[in-house]
């Protein structure tokens, strides 16, 4: 814990990728809930103010020590470990990466089907991307494709809309949905238009739109309203185009992400357009942006022998042993992972049902000083400590599970 | 740190004329005259050439962009063996290297410290964090400015000289850098704003400035402020053919303040031949031999699988079609700049990648002060910087060099006069573009060379003929005096040290700072700047901060 880098008049919330920091910290959740329904709730999961009980083994309340020799052990006997969760900052997915180097372990972030969305369309055929502030200034069209995407970043188009813009008239911009029938949290003076499919799937729509784009397509060949929403496209002077992959949860998203870049790149040829793709949340930018710049993959990863594989598809049921690691809320434990032996790192309320070790950690921007990435991507925060509650941060439990580890006889 | 003498090797020190056999000593990380006795370690070097780390100060090591490229080319990241009598952390990785295998394998090539050149201050958070994940190195980084909103801003509004110089020294500190570099002076930003070209010349779209105005803008700061290393200028028209009369005018348009122009190679094009793409080499070394106020890297290609990571938005869009393989990505950042992230093939069949690899060697051999020039790749958008060795061969052999030209495509050939170029480099002329004159350049008073009370960055290498086997694998590399490598196998992978520069600046631009942050930017002001605790924490709590004094000229 870094004393200095508690700063109680400044509070990054860790609860949503978009890192707001422009809310006092919250010290009752009904302050927040006003602010932002996504924060009150991840407020609400974590116990700030926390001074409770400490580790467990088996229901038993232990020393830290204990657990954590007992984490060690059974880290060091798994044959085919994997580390999953990882929601938390940049430090503790040092921690992790060097933990499941250690062990051989395979390592997967919890929403890792909706950040491969984004990173298989990448990987396929790259893309135009921009950054929120250049998205605050700039845009003048803005499309949203799939689901609302303000049902997982609540504040997004407060903080895309209400601060003047500085290189558009206010006046001018306009918001269209493609796909989704209204915004749960949209903005007050921003008009917004719904553009029917009429019938096509989504990805059918965007490969539609892409064709009256490109001038492919004769005007009657395409659903009302594709053909003037094409021309709108090509004359918008910085456009933008918002999904959350989150919300396309379905087979071949990717696909429809690769033609949304496709999109894009056409575009770029005559005008400027660029997307926000954001992904799930609960740190999963984070815990990519590390493991690419560590390893060169984004996740899953597979360690073993000393070489480390990318790992696409890992299935939880082929692991004897679960490390799951749950500093930031809103992490979906997965189904498949039900019944194998679990040990957490987790944050008081974060900790899943059944888990045989606990060690209680520190949220990061609530009980801890921690670096986190924002949705674009570009930005990474440091979130100031503001909770004096006696945790250690989950790259110090880690490191010292690690310790442990190597003082093992090696496998 | 008790004392190690290296016994009957050839010390190369060109910085302090030093080119003969002699015992080198070190004891508790810095070198020290050879005492009179014996020492606690001996290692006999005989055969051997001992010289100072070596470094790289141009290599994309960390930071968004790099992290991009890295994640778009999985294809590109083989698992790598390294040799370790440690246990190593897994390493993978080729072009876009990955921050452990980085950090491995540079120090296996007897380098011993990096700095990362185009740190976007929205981004630097990031890049220390990765900078902090590469082992063993020294590294540091340039604060990229000059498409950046509120530099352009400044100059719309005509501000003082010193506000501006305020700005800069401001940026220093709070993004923990060691220098400033300028990337298409404004042309990222005009990209944002749909334009496609953008000459020395051009007014901004937006803000009505010029390319020529932020450079002088900005050397003049970097001068005023005291900071050693120049203005680090990617120029305008990043290569394109006729580029070279705007490389020209660069050099002028700084009217005499220093300059160090980076990958110069891709910015010496002309416009001659039946496919008007020629080599504009012989003129830019002939302004670069005239004009001592000028230093220059090279960004020498090689051929073979790569990706290019530029913050160069606007030339990377120009680069869409020519991706191998077909995938891109253009991103847009933060009132800040760009990137385009393009994987690149190079072949020596190609006609233009064949004249570019002869005309980054041009350049190597007819500038004729090495003390104003310096070895990269542009790592990896040359090459990846595990071909240095290979390059190095090219600059000593011309025999090696024939052989290798002789494989190019034939009307580059025809449109090159390299094999008319008989220099060879020696082993002096080595040791100042990699290690000497970068030291020089960045003003690392102590790193560079081997005189008593330098830092013990030592790598010795077996002498060999083949000076890409030499230079591959060095027989021990020392770093702050731990032996780091011994024949080609890590011993040891401490954390590197964090350069910086930290020139005083008047604290009122911080309030016009604050305002801009309310009125462009997504995170709150407070909060952007990066705190030594922070920093350290970065480093994973074992580097050192190694700040480097001066004081504001007058
Ligand atoms: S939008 Fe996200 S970051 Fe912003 S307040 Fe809500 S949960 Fe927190
Ligand atoms: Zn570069």
């Amino acid at each position: 814990m870094n004393a200095s880098a508690t700063a109680p008049d400044r509070f990054v919330c860790p609860f949503c990728g978009l890192l707001c920091d422009d809310l006092p910290f919250p010290g009752t959740s009904a302050h927040l809930q006003a602010a932002c329904p996504k924060a009150a709730e991840g407020w609400s999961a974590i116990r700030a103010g926390y001074a409770g009980e400490g580790a467990r083994v088996d229901g038993a309340a232990v020393d830290m020590e204990v657990a954590l020799r007992a984490a060690a052990d059974a880290l060091a006997r798994a044959r085919r470990p994997l580390i999953g969760g990882l929601g938390g900052d940049v430090q503790m997915m040092r921690a992790a990466l060097a933990l499941a180097d250690r062990c051989g372990a395979r390592i997967v972030h919890a929403h890792q089907a909706a950040a491969q969305r984004n990173l298989f369309a990448l990987q396929g055929r790259g893309g135009v991307a921009t950054t929120l502030a250049e998205a605050r200034n700039r845009a003048d069209l803005v499309v949203v494709v799939g689901g609302d995407v303000t049902r997982r970043f609540p504040r997004l188009l407060e903080r895309l809309f209400v601060p003047a813009p500085v290189f558009v008239e206010a006046a001018a911009r306009r918001l269209v949905l493609l796909g989704a029938d209204r915004l749960e949290h949209a903005p007050a003076g921003v008009p917004v238009e719904r553009i029917d499919c009429g019938g096509l799937d989504l990805f059918d729509a965007v490969a539609t739109l892409r064709a009256c784009c490109d001038g492919r397509l004769a005007e009657r060949a395409a659903p009302a309203g594709f053909a003037s929403l094409a021309e709108r496209m090509k004359s918008s002077r910085y456009g933008l185009l918002l999904w959350a992959a989150g919300d396309l949860d379905f087979p071949g998203a990717d696909l429809l992400v690769e033609e949304l870049q496709q999109l894009l790149l056409g575009l770029n040829r005559e005008t400027r357009w660029a997307a926000l793709p954001l992904a799930g949340s609960a740190g999963d930018l984070t815990a990519n942006a590390v493991a690419a710049w560590q390893t060169g993959f984004a996740l899953p990863l597979a360690f073993a022998g000393g070489e480390v594989a990318y790992d696409p598809f890992p299935d939880y049921r082929d692991a004897d042993l679960l490390l799951w690691l749950a500093v930031l809320p809103g992490l979906t434990f997965p189904e498949a992972a039900r019944g194998v032996p679990t040990i957490a790192v987790a944050a008081p309320g974060l900790e899943p049902e059944g888990a045989r070790i606990v060690m209680p950690a520190a949220v990061p921007g609530v009980h801890a000083a921690g670096h986190l990435v924002r949705s674009d991507g570009v930005v990474t925060l440091y979130a100031p400590r503001q909770d004096a509650a006696p945790l250690p941060a989950a790259a110090q439990v880690l490191t010292r599970i690690l310790a442990a580890v190597e003082t093992q006889p090696c496998r | 740190m008790p004392l190690t003498r290296l016994k009957g090797g050839r010390i190369v020190d060109p910085a302090n004329g030093v080119d003969a056999v002699a015992d080198l000593c070190f004891a508790d990380g810095r070198i020290v005259a050879p005492p009179a006795g014996a020492a606690a370690r001996e290692i006999d070097c005989t055969g051997m050439v001992l010289m100072a780390g070596g470094i790289d100060l141009h290599t994309h090591i960390g930071g968004g962009k790099v992290n991009i490229a890295r994640t778009l080319l999985p294809e590109d990241h083989a698992p790598l063996h390294l040799e370790s009598d440690i246990p190593l952390r897994s390493a993978c990785g080729h072009a876009a290297t990955p921050t452990l295998a980085a950090g491995y394998r540079y120090a296996q090539m007897g380098y011993t410290a990096c700095f990362e050149p185009a740190m976007l201050p929205t981004n630097a958070r990031q890049a220390h964090l990765e900078m902090g994940d590469t082992p063993i190195v020294d590294h540091g980084a340039y604060a990229m400015l000059g498409s950046d909103d509120f530099l352009l801003r400044l100059l719309a509004a005509e501000a003082p000289q010193a506000k501006i110089d305020d700005y800069v020294a401001w940026t220093l500190s709070a993004t923990q850098a060691m220098g400033i570099k300028v990337v298409n002076p404004g042309g990222i930003s005009a990209f944002k704003f749909n334009r496609r070209a953008f000459d020395l010349d051009d007014a901004h779209p937006h803000y009505g400035v010029t390319p020529r105005r932020i450079l002088q803008a900005l050397a003049r700061a970097v001068a005023n402020l005291g900071v050693p290393h120049p203005l680090h200028v990617h120029a305008s028209n990043l290569g394109a053919a006729g580029n070279l009369a705007t490389t020209l005018a660069t050099m002028a348009a700084v009217e005499g303040l220093p300059l160090h122009l980076t990958h110069i190679q891709f910015h010496s094009y002309g416009t001659e031949g039946e496919f008007k793409f020629s080599s504009g080499a012989a003129q830019i070394a002939e302004a670069v031999n005239r004009l001592r106020n000028v230093s220059i890297d090279i960004g020498q290609i090689m051929f073979g699988q790569t990706v290019t990571c530029s913050g160069d938005s606007m030339a990377q869009q120009r680069n869409v079609g020519h991706a191998t393989p077909k995938k891109t990505l253009l991103m847009d950042i933060e009132c800040d700049a760009g990137c385009g992230v393009v994987p690149f093939r190079y072949r020596d069949q190609s006609y233009v990648n064949a004249l570019q690899w002869a005309i980054g060697l041009e350049l190597f051999l007819l500038v004729e002060d090495p003390w104003r020039i310096v070895l990269t790749t542009d790592h990896p958008n040359g090459a990846p910087f595990t071909s240095y060795p290979h390059l190095i061969r090219l600059l000593c052999d011309k025999a090696f060099r024939d052989e290798q030209f002789a494989r190019l495509h034939p009307a580059a050939r025809s449109m090159s006069l390299l094999p008319s170029l008989k220099r060879e480099y020696s082993l002096a002329e080595i040791a100042v573009v990699t290690r000497a004159a970068p030291a020089r350049l960045l003003g690392l008073a102590d790193r560079g060379q081997l005189g008593a009370g330098a830092a013990a960055d030592i790598a010795a290498y077996r002498e060999q003929a083949d000076r890409e086997a030499m230079f591959a694998a060095p027989a021990w590399v020392f770093k702050d005096g731990v032996e780091v490598v011994r024949e080609g196998r890590i011993q040891a992978a401490p954390q590197g040290a964090t350069h910086v520069v930290r020139p005083e600046y008047d604290r009122a631009i911080e309030r016009e700072l604050a305002g801009f942050f309310g009125s462009h930017m997504t995170q709150a002001f407070a909060g952007f700047a990066i705190g030594d605790e922070e920093l350290c924490e970065a480093c994973n709590h074992g580097g050192r901060l190694h700040v480097h004094a001066w004081c504001r000229r007058a």
